[in-house]
């Protein structure tokens, strides 16, 4: 089971998947790319924040990967 | 030696000497502590969405996207959230430079700590899109942990 967070305005989107349900990885796989391709940054995160790595593509076998907007100097 | 020599000095000229200055010297001469209110949080906080409060921050989202922010906020920092509460900032380690931290506070600048002094400039990085406190601070700590060099290369320095 895994989950996908995308953080945003309204907080955090969940979008969890089984990996036995194909049809849930695809439509949690096509979030993520959909956020991607917005310049959204990936970063697997399994356990603690310490062992938080940035990734490229989807990882269905990840427990929980977090989205976040792109950030720009202020 | 110096000491004895002062009793000595002084014993001889009839003056007292202080070694230290009497008490009440320093407030006389900086004045007593600042009365103007601070527009940060301190540490009588009791949680993350009550410093927003002290904060009066202008961004603000919705309270439920707060509370989820929050959540995530917890749940990611571990025991690091309520130090993060408590002292109203959590200490990132360098994983570039020795003996640097960086300094994260809710909707502030990045502090950077070197050899134990805060420099005079701070790394201003913000999200494109409008998100609650708690995930600003989280997407801050995400970076700065897998890669720091992005962050200082985006941010801009202000003081």
């Amino acid at each position: 089971m895994g989950v996908l967070r995308v953080l945003c305005g309204r907080g955090d989107v969940k979008v969890e998947w089984d990996l036995e349900k194909e049809e849930a990885v695809k439509e949690a796989e096509r979030i993520f790319q959909e956020n991607a391709a917005k310049g959204y940054a990936s970063f697997r995160v399994d356990d603690k924040i310490d062992s938080a790595e940035r990734i490229e593509k989807f990882d269905p076998h990840a427990k929980q990967i977090i989205q976040i907007p792109r950030i720009v100097g202020g | 030696m110096l000491r004895a020599f002062l009793a000595w000095l002084a014993r001889g000229l009839g003056v007292r000497v202080y070694l230290r200055p009497p008490q009440g010297t320093w407030q006389l001469l900086w004045g007593g502590p600042s009365e103007v209110p601070r527009d940060f949080p301190d540490e009588w906080a009791v949680g993350v969405r009550d410093m927003l409060d002290t904060l009066a921050d202008p961004y603000r989202c919705e309270d439920e996207a707060n509370l989820r922010a929050e959540q995530l906020l917890r749940e990611q920092l571990g025991e690091d959230y309520q130090k993060l509460v408590t002292q109203g900032y959590i200490d990132v380690p360098s994983r570039v430079f020795r003996n640097t931290f960086y300094r994260l506070r809710l909707r502030r600048p990045i502090e950077v700590f070197k050899n134990g002094r805060r420099q005079p400039w701070r790394l201003c990085v913000v999200s494109i899109e409008r998100v609650p406190a708690a995930d600003e601070l989280l997407m801050k700590l995400l970076w700065l942990k897998t890669n720091e060099e992005y962050v200082l290369a985006t941010a801009n320095r202000v003081r």
